[in-house]
C-alpha cells in the first residue's frame, strides 16, 4: 500500500475543498523550490519571490480545479513555467544592441552550414549567452572586433592592452564558440 | 546535447547580461520546437536539488503569512478557530487584554501557548528556545521571558524543549515537578492520560524537582519516571528515540513489532491503545507516518494486522480480532 502517493492525492482533495493547513503544508515544502526555479530562469531574485507568491495565490484562487491533480510537484511546474513565460511575453521585443552578436557578427568559420533559420537562430542565442559568460576582457575584445568591426590595432589603442594580448583574447574567444 | 537543451542549460547556469537575458526570453516563449524547450525545462526543475534551495524557515514563513492576507487565513485566525487537522497547528493568545502577540506590548502578558487534539505546534520562545507541543498541550510564559534573567514556563501536557544557552536557568514547571536547565534538549510529559509523568533527556543535563524528594539531575539517556498511583519516582536509561520521534515530521518504523509500533503511535498521538485478545501484537509492520490524522493512520493499521479499530472516546483506542 503506497501510503505516501496516496496521502498526497488527500491532500490535494482537501485543499481543492478550501484546507488553508494543507495550502500552507504545500507552500512550505514547495515555495523554495518553484522561487529558485523562477530564479534561474529570469536572473531577477525579487521577480522571483513575485512570480513565487502570484503562483501560489493563483494555486489557491482555482483551487477547485485541482481536483483532477495527483502530483502537486507536476502542477507546481507547470504552474511555474507558465508564469515565468508570461513574465517574457510581457516584456515585448528586446532591443539589442551593445555587446548583442547578429548574424552578420559571427565569423564565416563558425557559422558552419547552418542553414535553416531557426538553427541560425538558435546558433546565435547560443553564441551570445556564451559571449556574455566570457570573463571581461575577453568579452568585450571579441565584441569590440566582431561587431564594432575595429581591427586589432585599434582595438589595442583603445583597450590600452598590447596587440599580441587582443589577438590572444580572439582566439580564445573562438575557440569557445568553436566548440560549441 | 541538441541545441536547445545548450542554450537552456548554460543560460540556466550563467549571469547573462540583461540583453542576453531578454533576448532568450524572446525565443524561449516561441511555440517552435516549445516541447524540446519544455523537456529542457523540466529537467532543470527536477534537478534543483534542497541544496540550492537556500531560504531560512523564518523568512518563508513570514512570506507565507504576507499569503495569508489574500487567502482569507488571515481573517480566520483571528477568529481563533480550532480545526481538527492533520497538519501541525499551534494557536497563541494572549490571557490579558485579548491581543495577538504581535503587537507590542508594554507591561509583561502571559502568554499561553495550545496545541488543539490531533495537532501539534513548533513555538520559538522569546529567549530562542524552540518547544514543539503535543495534540492538546499548554505551555505559558511571561512575555518578557529572557529579558528578566531568568526563564520560566508552565506546561501541561507534552512537550519537547531545546533550550538556547544564554547563562540564565531555565526553569520548566508542571503541577507535580520542575526540571531546571541550562541549555540542553528533553522532553517533558505530564499528562492525565497516562500513569507516568516522564522527563526523558537528549542532550546536556537537567535537574528535576519534586516536593517532599531531594532533586534529581539527568543525563542524557536517561528518563526521569514519576507514578501517579504511588507518587514514587526513579531513574531509568532508555532509548531517547522511542520517546521523542513523536514531533518529527516523518517517523519511519521499520519492521517493528505491533506492540512497540503501537507505543510509539500513543505518543505521538497522545492516545491510550488497549489490545483485544487473540491480536498478534508480535507481528511485524513497517510504515511511514507524516503528518496524517490518528484516524488515518489507526485504520492503516486496522488493514495491516486484519483488526479491527474501535474508538472508545477521542483519547482511547482498541484493537480488536476482526
Amino acid at each position: 500500500m503506497d501510503i505516501e502517493g496516496s496521502i498526497e492525492s488527500d491532500y490535494i482533495r482537501r485543499l481543492a475543498e478550501g484546507s488553508y493547513e494543507v495550502f500552507d503544508y504545500f507552500y512550505l515544502k514547495y515555495a523554495s523550490l518553484v522561487e529558485s526555479f523562477v530564479r534561474v530562469l529570469v536572473k531577477d531574485g525579487s521577480v522571483a519571490e513575485d512570480i513565487c507568491q502570484e503562483v501560489f495565490l493563483n494555486i489557491w484562487r482555482s483551487r477547485h480545479v485541482l481536483k483532477g491533480v495527483s502530483s502537486m510537484k507536476n502542477y507546481l511546474f507547470i504552474m511555474s513555467k507558465n508564469a515565468v513565460y508570461d513574465f517574457y511575453l510581457k516584456r515585448g521585443h528586446p532591443k539589442t544592441e551593445e555587446e548583442f552578436l547578429t548574424v552578420e557578427n559571427l565569423p564565416p568559420s563558425l557559422k558552419g552550414d547552418l542553414q535553416q533559420e531557426e538553427d541560425i537562430r538558435d546558433f546565435l542565442l547560443l553564441v551570445n549567452v556564451t559571449v556574455s559568460e566570457m570573463p571581461e576582457q575577453r568579452r568585450r575584445v571579441f565584441c569590440l572586433s566582431r561587431k564594432d568591426g575595429l581591427k586589432n590595432k585599434e582595438i589595442a589603442q583603445l583597450t590600452g592592452l598590447s596587440e599580441k594580448t587582443v589577438e590572444y583574447h580572439i582566439s580564445k574567444a573562438l575557440a569557445q564558440l568553436k566548440s560549441l | 546535447m541538441t541545441i536547445i537543451k545548450k542554450i537552456i542549460e548554460r543560460f540556466a547556469s550563467g549571469n547573462p547580461s540583461r540583453e542576453v537575458r531578454d533576448a532568450f526570453g524572446e525565443w524561449l516563449v516561441e511555440d517552435d520546437r516549445q516541447q524540446a524547450k519544455e523537456d529542457a525545462l523540466y529537467r532543470i526543475w527536477m534537478n534543483l536539488c534542497s541544496e540550492d534551495l537556500s531560504d531560512s524557515t523564518r523568512e518563508r514563513r513570514m512570506k507565507l503569512e504576507m499569503l495569508h492576507r489574500h487567502t482569507g487565513a488571515e481573517k480566520r485566525k483571528s477568529r481563533l478557530l480550532w480545526r481538527c487537522a492533520g497538519i501541525a497547528a499551534a494557536v497563541v493568545v494572549l490571557l490579558a487584554g485579548g491581543f495577538l502577540l504581535n503587537h507590542r506590548m508594554r507591561a509583561p502578558q502571559a502568554v499561553c501557548i495550545l496545541t488543539a487534539d490531533n495537532a501539534r505546534g513548533h513555538h520559538i520562545l522569546p529567549d530562542g528556545t524552540s518547544v514543539w507541543l503535543n495534540s492538546g498541550s499548554t505551555l505559558r510564559y511571561a512575555q518578557d521571558m529572557g529579558r528578566t534573567g531568568s526563564r520560566e514556563v508552565f506546561l501541561e501536557g507534552e512537550g519537547y524543549f531545546d533550550v538556547v544557552h544564554d547563562g540564565t536557568p531555565f526553569c520548566m514547571k508542571t503541577s507535580s515537578f520542575d526540571v531546571q536547565v541550562l541549555g540542553t534538549q528533553f522532553c517533558v510529559r505530564q499528562s492525565p492520560l497516562f500513569n507516568e509523568d516522564q522527563v526523558t533527556v537528549a542532550s546536556g543535563s537537567v535537574q528535576v524537582g519534586s516536593a517532599g524528594t531531594a532533586p534529581v539531575v539527568l543525563s542524557p539517556g536517561e528518563q526521569y519516571v514519576m507514578d501517579k498511583g504511588s507518587g514514587e519516582s526513579c531513574v531509568r536509561k532508555v532509548d531517547t528515540a522511542d520517546y521523542l520521534s513523536w514531533f518529527a515530521p516523518i517517523m519511519v518504523m521499520d519492521n517493528l513489532p505491533l506492540s512497540k509500533v503501537l507505543e510509539k503511535l500513543e505518543h505521538r498521538y497522545n492516545v491510550k491503545v488497549s489490545v483485544g485478545r487473540g491480536v498478534d501484537t508480535l507481528s511485524r509492520l513497517s510504515l511511514k507516518v507524516s503528518d496524517e490524522t490518528k484516524e488515518r493512520v489507526f485504520s492503516v493499521i486496522g488493514i495491516l494486522t486484519n483488526t479491527e479499530v474501535c474508538y472508545i472516546d477521542d483519547k482511547h483506542i482498541l484493537l480488536t480480532n476482526n
